[in-house]
C-alpha cells in the first residue's frame, strides 16, 4: 500500500510507559525531499515518536514502512544504517573528544594498509563535511569548547557522515538566537533541495512557516492531524495543539522600577568577556541579549558564583560582594536558572519534587529532619503553578518530555526566593502555553519588587517583556536599549560581530 | 513470574527485601548442617568477631561510596590510629588512655583529611590511585613507629569488657562491643535518610555540577566525608585492637575490601547517589551468618574468603542480570505484538 513519493510511513504507533500511554495510534508520513514539521505540547509525545522511529524505544504497536517495506527498528544502529539520523533533543556529544571523532564515533574510518583508524582520512573528511555545510569550525577543536549551536552543525555534519535520507531534528534551535536559527535552517534547506527528507519539531511556529511543507499536530499522545503548511495560520495551529485559543500571550508589565539592587562595575573574566558594567533595579525585567557565545551566560555564572571573575566589582543593595560559590550568592539573594537543565539543572534519576525542594531544604526541616509532607506540598504546588505535565511528585526528572524537564528547574528557581533571579534561557523547550504562564510569572515577581536578568535569544521576548535591554558582542557590552528605543534592527546590529557587521548589514535592513 | 514481581508495592521491590531473605536462607542452611553450633546465641557471640570493627568501616566508606569516590586507605587509617593510641600510652609514663583515645581519632581525621585533600585537589588523579598511594604512606608511618614489635598493655576495661564482656538481655549473652555499633547505626541513619545534610550528600553523588548549581556546598561535603570516613576507620581498628589486645603495623590488613563489600551488599554503587544504612546492616548481619556458618562447615580461612569473594560477585551482579534479561524479554514481546499487527 505504498503511496507515491513516500519515504516513510508510521501508522499506529503506539508506546506505553509505566503509567503513561505517551503514543496512541499515532501516524506519520515523510514524503521525499520535504520538511515535516512536528508540533504539539510539552509531554505531547514528539520525542517518543522520534525514539520509537530511531530504535531508541520499541514501540508496544504499529508498523513503520521505509520506501513501503515494513522494517523494524530493532536498536539505534539499525535505524542508522537504514539512512535515518536524528539529532536529539538533548545533545548527546563527547565534549573531551575532538569534532572529527564526534563525527566519526561508531563509523570510524580507516583506510592504508592497516586496518586501523586512519586520523588524517577523518580529519579530512570532516573538514569536507563541514566545509558542505558553509561552516568553518576546525575539525580537531575539541567537542566541549564550541557553541550549541556549532556543536549543532557537527551533529547534522553526523548525520551527513552517514548519508541519511531522513534526518530528524527535536527542536535543533531552542538555544539559538535567530540569526544562528537562519543559518542551520538555510543548511536544512540545502539538504532538502538534495532531496533528504528532513522531521522538525519545534516551538517557534514563525520557523515551521517559513520552512515546512507540511505539518502534523500530537496532543496527549494522539494523532490530531496533517495540513499543508499552505492551509493553516498560527492560531489554527496552537488551537489544535492545546485545544483551546491563547489569547494574552505576553501580558502587560505594569510594575514601576524601583531602587537599585544590583550594580556590577567593571567586570572581566579573561577569554571570556571584559568589562561588563551595569545595574538592575527592583520590579525591572532586564533583557541580556546577543549571539549565542557572546559571553553572557559567562557573565551570569560569575554573577551566581559559578566562577570566578579576574577583575571587577559586584554591588548588591549598595554594598559590594564577594561572591565566592553558589552557596554563597543564594545567601545574598541571587540565584540562577542554568542554560544545560540536564547537566546543571536538574538530578534526573531524583523525583521532580526531590528536585524542586533541593535549593532550599531549609525550608523543609522540623527539628531537624525533613518532612515528606512539606516536600509533596511545594512540588504538587509548584506542578500546579506551572502545569507540569507528571502523574505525581514522585515521579523521576528523566522520565519528563523535555519541555517538562525546564518547567522543573523553573520551579527549582523560584522556590528559592532571591530577590535577584536569573534566568539564562528560561524558555527552552518550552510549549506556547506554558511559555505565556512563565511571562505570567515573570511580571508577578517583577510586581512584587524582585529583579529579573533575563538571557535570551528570543527577540519576541526581550522585546515585550524588557525594561531595558543589554546587548553583548564578543565579549562586551555593545549597547543598551530602554523600551521605547527597543527595535528588532537595532538589538540586531548591536549584536553582529564587528566584521560581519557592515556586510550583514544589508540582510536585516 | 515477572508480572507477579512488577506488580508489587515499590518498598516490596526493594534491594532490602532481597538481603532479608538471603539472610533466612544461611540461617536455614547451616542450622540444619550444623544444629549443634549453629545457633542464635552462638552467632549473637561472634558478631564481635563479624560485625563491628568492619561494621564501622563499613559506615565509613558508605558516605565515601554515595559520593562516587572510594578509599582504599581505610585498612591503613585503622592501623596507624591505633599505633598511634598504643604507643602514646605505653611510652614511658604514658598519657591518659582518654587522651590516647582522642588522639587515635585526630589521627584518622588527619588521614582522611589529606585523602580529601588530595582527592579535591588534584580532580584529574583517580581517588582509588591516590587512596592506594596513601595507604602505603600510612602503613608506612605505623611501621616506622612500630617495627615488627607488637604493642600492647592496655588497661583493663578496654581488652576485657569492651573487647570480651557482654551483659546479660533475655537470658542472651550481648557482646557489649555490639552495642556500640547498634546505637550509632540509627544516629547515622536519620541523618544520611532523612536529615538535609544527608540528602545534599546524596545530591552531591548524584550530579555534582546541578548540585553545586543549587547551593551545595560540594567541596566541603566532600572534605566532611572524607575526614568522617577516617575517624570510623581509626573507630573500627579501635574496636579490633580491643578484640586483638595489641597492635602490630599490619592491624586490620584488607578490612578496606572487606568494608566496601559490605556497604556494596547493602547496595551503595561505587558510581555514586545510592546507598543505604538498613541495607549496610543486613549486610553485615548476612556477612556473619555466612561466615561464622562456612568457618563451621570448612574451618579453613582461606575457602572462607574464596566463597565470600564468589558470592560477592555473584549478588552484585544478580540484578544486573536480572535488568538484562528482563529487558530483552520486553523487546521480544514488543516484537511479537508488532509483528500481529
Ligand atoms: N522514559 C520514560 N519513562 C516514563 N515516561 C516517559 C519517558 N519518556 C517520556 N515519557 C512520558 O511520555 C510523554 C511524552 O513525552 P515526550 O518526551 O515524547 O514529549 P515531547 O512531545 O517531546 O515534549 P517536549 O516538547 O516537552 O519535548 C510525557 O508525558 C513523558 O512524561
Ligand atoms: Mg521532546
Amino acid at each position: 500500500m505504498q503511496k507515491e513519493g513516500l519515504i516513510l510511513q508510521m501508522e499506529g504507533i503506539t508506546k506505553i510507559f509505566p503509567g503513561i500511554k505517551a503514543l496512541d495510534d499515532v501516524m506519520l508520513d515523510l514524503r521525499r525531499g520535504e520538511i515535516h514539521a512536528l508540533i504539539g505540547e510539552n509531554g505531547a509525545g514528539k520525542s517518543t515518536l522520534i525514539k520509537v522511529l530511531t530504535g531508541i524505544h520499541q514501540p508496544d504497536a504499529g508498523i513503520i514502512r521505509l520506501n513501503g517495506e515494513e522494517v523494524e527498528m530493532t536498536d539505534p544502529l539499525a535505524a542508522r544504517r537504514r539512512g535515518i539520523a536524528a539529532i536529539h533533543q538533548h545533545l548527546a556529544t563527547y565534549p573531551d573528544l575532538s569534532v572529527a571523532e564526534n563525527i566519526f564515533m561508531g563509523n570510524e574510518q580507516t583506510g592504508g594498509k592497516i586496518p586501523a583508524i586512519s586520523w588524517r582520512k577523518t580529519r579530512e573528511q570532516a573538514k569536507a563535511l563541514i566545509t558542505s555545510l558553509g561552516s568553518d569550525i576546525d575539525p580537531m577543536a575539541e567537542m566541549g569548547t564550541l557553541s550549541v549551536a556549532q556543536q549543532q552543525i557537527v551533529e547534522i555534519a553526523q548525520a551527513l557522515s552517514q548519508n541519511a535520507k531522513v534526518l530528524i531534528m527535536d527542536e535543533p534551535t531552542a538555544a539559538l538566537s535567530l540569526r544562528e536559527s537562519e543559518e542551520l535552517y538555510s543548511i536544512v534547506k540545502g539538504l532538502k533541495e538534495k532531496g533528504t527528507s528532513i522531521i522538525l519539531i519545534s516551538h517557534r511556529l514563525e520557523d515551521i512557516f517559513s520552512l515546512a511543507d507540511r505539518v502534523t499536530v500530537l496532543r496527549d499522545g494522539r494523532y490530531i492531524g496533517t495540513w499543508d503548511i499552505r492551509e493553516t495560520n498560527s492560531e489554527m495551529l496552537v488551537k489544535h495543539m492545546v485545544g483551546r485559543t491563547i489569547d494574552q500571550f505576553y501580558p502587560k508589565k505594569t510594575a514601576p522600577v524601583g531602587e537599585q539592587i544590583l550594580k556590577v562595575e567593571g567586570l572581566s573574566r579573561t577569554g571570556f568577556f571584559e568589562d561588563v558594567s551595569f545595574t538592575l533595579h527592583a520590579g525591572e525585567i532586564l533583557g541580556l541579549t546577543g549571539l549565542v557565545g557572546a559571553g553572557r551566560t559567562e557573565v551570569v555564572e560569575v554573577l551566581s558564583g559559578v566562577t570566578r571573575p579576574d577583575k571587577g566589582r559586584i554591588y548588591i543593595l549598595g554594598e559590594e560582594k564577594d561572591i565566592t560559590s553558589p552557596h554563597e550568592a543564594l545567601r545574598q539573594g541571587v540565584s540562577l536558572l542554568p542554560e544545560d537543565r540536564q547537566k546543571q539543572g536538574l538530578l534526573l534519576p531524583w523525583s521532580v519534587q526531590d528536585n524542586i525542594t533541593l535549593p532550599r531544604l531549609d525550608l523543609h526541616q522540623k527539628r531537624g529532619i525533613l518532612s515528606p509532607e512539606s516536600e509533596a506540598k511545594t512540588g504538587d504546588e509548584y506542578i500546579g503553578m506551572l502545569n507540569i505535565k507528571a502523574r505525581s511528585g514522585r515521579d523521576t526528572a528523566e522520565s519528563l518530555s523535555g519541555g517538562n524537564q525546564q518547567k522543573v528547574v523553573i520551579s527549582k528557581l523560584l522556590t528559592c526566593g532571591s530577590r535577584i533571579i536569573i534566568m539564562d534561557e528560561p524558555t527552552k523547550g518550552v510549549d506556547v502555553g506554558s511559555k505565556a504562564a512563565i511571562y505570567k510569572i515573570m511580571c508577578d515577581l517583577a510586581a512584587e519588587g524582585y529583579g529579573i536578568l533575563l538571557v535570551s535569544s528570543e527577540m519576541p521576548e526581550v522585546l515585550n517583556l524588557c525594561d531595558r535591554a543589554l546587548v553583548m558582542r564578543e565579549g562586551r557590552i555593545s549597547a543598551v536599549f530602554i523600551r521605547e528605543e527597543m527595535e528588532p534592527e537595532k538589538l540586531l546590529k548591536a549584536a553582529m560581530p564587528l566584521d560581519k557587521s557592515r556586510k550583514g548589514n544589508a540582510e536585516y535592513a | 513470574m515477572e508480572r507477579a514481581i512488577s506488580r508489587l508495592p515499590r518498598w516490596m521491590k526493594r534491594w532490602e527485601w532481597i538481603l532479608v531473605i538471603l539472610i533466612l536462607v544461611v540461617y536455614a542452611i547451616f542450622s540444619g548442617l550444623q544444629p549443634e553450633n549453629y545457633t542464635f546465641p552462638k552467632l549473637l557471640n561472634q558478631t564481635r568477631v563479624y560485625m563491628v570493627d568492619v561494621g564501622f568501616m563499613a559506615l565509613g566508606i558508605l558516605v565515601v561510596l554515595i559520593l562516587g569516590d572510594i578509599d582504599i586507605s581505610i585498612g591503613a587509617t585503622a592501623a596507624l590510629s591505633a599505633t598511634v593510641m598504643a604507643v602514646t600510652y605505653n611510652q614511658g609514663d604514658g598519657i591518659p588512655f582518654i587522651a590516647a583515645i582522642a588522639l587515635m581519632l585526630l589521627t584518622g581525621a588527619v588521614c582522611g583529611l589529606i585523602n580529601g585533600l588530595l582527592i579535591t585537589r588534584f580532580p584529574e588523579l583517580f581517588p582509588m590511585i591516590i587512596t592506594l598511594s596513601t595507604q602505603t604512606l600510612y602503613r608506612g608511618i605505623a611501621y616506622i613507629i612500630l617495627k615488627d614489635q607488637s604493642a600492647g598493655r592496655f588497661p583493663g576495661w578496654f581488652s576485657k569488657d569492651l573487647g570480651y564482656g557482654s551483659f546479660s538481655l533475655f537470658g542472651l549473652d550481648v557482646p557489649i562491643m555490639l552495642v556500640c555499633i547498634l546505637a550509632v547505626l540509627p544516629v547515622y541513619y536519620i541523618w544520611l535518610h532523612k536529615s538535609a545534610s544527608g540528602r545534599r550528600i546524596f545530591a552531591a553523588g548524584t550530579n555534582l555540577t546541578a548540585s553545586r548549581y543549587s547551593g551545595v556546598q560540594t567541596g566541603r561535603i566532600k572534605m566532611a566525608a572524607f575526614i568522617l570516613n577516617g575517624i570510623m576507620a581509626a573507630l573500627g581498628g579501635f574496636f579490633l585492637t580491643s578484640r586483638t589486645g595489641s597492635v602490630k603495623y599490619t592491624l586490620a590488613t584488607g578490612y578496606e575490601m572487606q568494608a566496601i563489600a559490605i556497604a556494596v551488599l547493602g547496595g551503595a554503587s561505587t558510581s555514586g547517589g545510592r546507598g543505604s544504612v538498613a541495607g549496610l546492616l543486613l549486610a553485615l548481619i548476612l556477612m556473619t551468618g555466612l561466615k561464622n556458618g562456612l568457618m563451621l562447615v570448612y574451618n579453613d580461612a582461606f575457602i572462607l574468603n574464596l566463597s565470600i569473594g564468589l558470592l560477592l560477585i555473584l549478588i552484585v551482579l544478580v540484578p544486573d542480570i536480572a535488568g538484562r534479561i528482563r529487558r530483552q524479554n520486553t523487546v521480544r514481546r514488543q516484537r511479537l505484538t508488532l509483528k500481529k499487527t
